[in-house]
């Protein structure tokens, strides 16, 4: 059964509260453990933020989700992630197809080196498309519409992708995620380049997104985490530098009055 | 990070002028009560005058409370701590006001010739509220919640003391009409210094609030 396949049976999960489940993951970097029994249940329709010091495998927690990290020779991945109640690491599920329904946006904004009109159609085109020029026009629009950058591009739809302001472009970034339909989107420090007009306007989006998308973002910045995560993960290094989840809760509760120590610690700059 | 570029530098920066602060405002107190006792126009004169130097303090802590935020972007206790800061620089300056009411009732009594009734149990009073106001600052300054609770027991005493003058003052007025305008300044005094001990409780639910991000009330 493939993930395409699953979603009638599992409409009653899809429904449910949670959009993606790890239970006890552990992922590995040939023998190094970066990352160590990771359970975690990422709420639908939520921003989740992931925060903690370099190196603490934020990312590769967040690769392992739809299974960019099995790109990395080496790399390794024990326990379940289950995503419509599915594991996704099961060897009858097609990674293409988990990456077309989880999607990813980077920290540096990488449009390719084509037009923003064909920036957008790259994914379906991969995923087999198969619409009249009209219906491709319909889906461009709908995707620069839905990543907020519509209004600004509309009438150079034939140039360079990679000739827009890095604030535009990592929105071209995010309409090329959405143009696939997906249904959650991870984000990796999606800001860390911008200017704090264009990162404002990310933020502003992703909220926007939420309506429709289940978002999981990896931030160092406190001040965004707090500003646009439902949810925060707080992520530490033991001490074999393996990744451990240390605290795990409403972004209010977190921001406020952390249960552990180090979490404490951490979003106080004491640390990291 | 050198000790000159740090958060904790920037924050003992704060602390020292809020300390600071709290040291005019005990002083402008103390000498308000030194005038009642002495019936002191004069120095009464120079605490009225003396008012503006607490108020640009209070401005001065808001510049560097907006300053810290700015440039550290301090969260949890940190943030807790300079927001706390702020309120209590508020609640200083005004307690540093009702220093200046007390001077004003005291050369008004001079002025117009009614002297107040009751002077001692007033310094009673104002020895308690003194006494209320130092533990709360230090309370506040060295977070200590046990010692910011113990603060609410002080000023039901507060309370209970103010109730007995009170009585005592209406009744001498009562056998006597010619102490009127004597008792109103004097009660009023009373008065003025139980919001001395109600602004004190405040910065103790502060010093709370800080170090539990619980806001408990004090002044039941
Ligand atoms: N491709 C890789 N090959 C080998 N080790 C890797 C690889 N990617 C990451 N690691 C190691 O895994 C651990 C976690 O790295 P990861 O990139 O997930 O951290 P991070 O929390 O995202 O850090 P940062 O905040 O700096 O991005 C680190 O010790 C890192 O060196
Ligand atoms: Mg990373």
């Amino acid at each position: 059964m493939t993930v395409a396949e699953l979603s009638a049976v599992d409409m009653a999960q899809a429904n449910g509260r949670y959009a993606v489940e790890l239970h006890n993951t552990h992922i590995y970097y040939g023998s190094f453990r970066a990352v160590k029994d990771v359970s975690l249940q990422i709420e639908r329709q939520r921003i989740t933020a992931f925060i903690g010091p370099s190196g603490c495998g934020k990312s590769t927690v967040l690769r392992a989700i739809n299974r960019m990290n099995d790109l990395i020779p080496g790399s390794r991945l024990e326990g379940r992630i289950l995503f419509h109640g599915k594991n996704i690491y099961d060897p009858d599920v097609d990674p293409v197809e988990v990456r077309r329904r989880i999607g990813m946006v980077f920290q540096k904004p990488n449009p390719f080196p084509k037009s923003i009109y064909d920036n957008i159609m790259f994914g379906p085109r991969i995923n087999g498309w198969r619409g009249t020029k009209a219906q491709a026009d319909e889906l461009v629009e709908r995707a620069l519409r839905g990543a907020a950058i519509w209004d600004e591009v509309k009438d150079k739809l034939h140039q360079p992708g990679t000739a827009l302001s890095g604030g535009q472009q990592q929105r071209l970034c995010i309409a090329r995620a959405l143009a696939v339909q997906p249904e959650v989107i991870l984000m990796d420090e999606p800001c860390s380049a911008l200017d704090p007009i264009s990162t404002l306007k990310i933020e502003e989006l992703m909220l926007e997104l939420r309506r429709n998308y289940t978002i999981i973002i990896v931030t160092h910045n406190m001040q965004q985490a707090s500003r646009v995560s439902d949810y925060t993960a707080f992520f530490l290094m033991d001490a074999d530098r393996a990744g451990q989840l240390v605290e795990y809760g409403p972004t209010e509760q977190i921001f406020t009055s952390p249960n552990d120590k180090r979490t404490e610690d951490y979003i106080s700059g004491r640390f990291g | 990070m050198g000790a000159l570029h740090s958060m904790a530098h920037d924050y003992e920066y704060l602390r020292h002028t809020l300390n600071a602060m709290a040291h005019r405002v005990q002083t402008a107190l103390h000498e308000s009560l030194q005038t009642l006792r002495r019936s002191d126009a004069i120095g009464a004169g120079q605490i009225i005058r003396d008012d503006p130097d607490i108020n640009a303090l209070q401005q001065d802590i808001e510049d560097l409370v907006a300053r810290f935020i700015t440039q550290w972007q301090p969260l949890l206790r940190d943030l807790r701590r300079v927001l706390a800061m702020l309120a209590v620089a508020s609640e200083l300056e005004r307690i540093g006001d009702y220093a200046r009411q007390v001077a004003t009732q005291v050369r008004r009594a001079h002025d117009d010739n009614h002297p107040l009734l009751m002077v001692a149990d007033l310094l009673e009073l104002g020895a308690l509220t003194e006494h209320i106001l130092s533990s709360t600052i230090a309370a506040f300054l060295a977070e200590d919640t046990a010692a910011a609770r113990a603060i609410a027991a002080l000023d039901d005493q507060v309370d209970e003391r103010r109730r007995a003058i009170t009585a005592a003052i209406r009744q001498a007025a009562r056998t006597d009409s010619s102490l009127f305008d004597a008792a109103i300044a004097s009660i009023g005094i009373t008065h003025i210094l139980e919001r001395v001990a109600d602004r004190a409780t405040n910065i103790a639910e502060r010093a709370i609030y800080l170090a539990t991000a619980i806001h408990e009330s004090l002044n039941e």
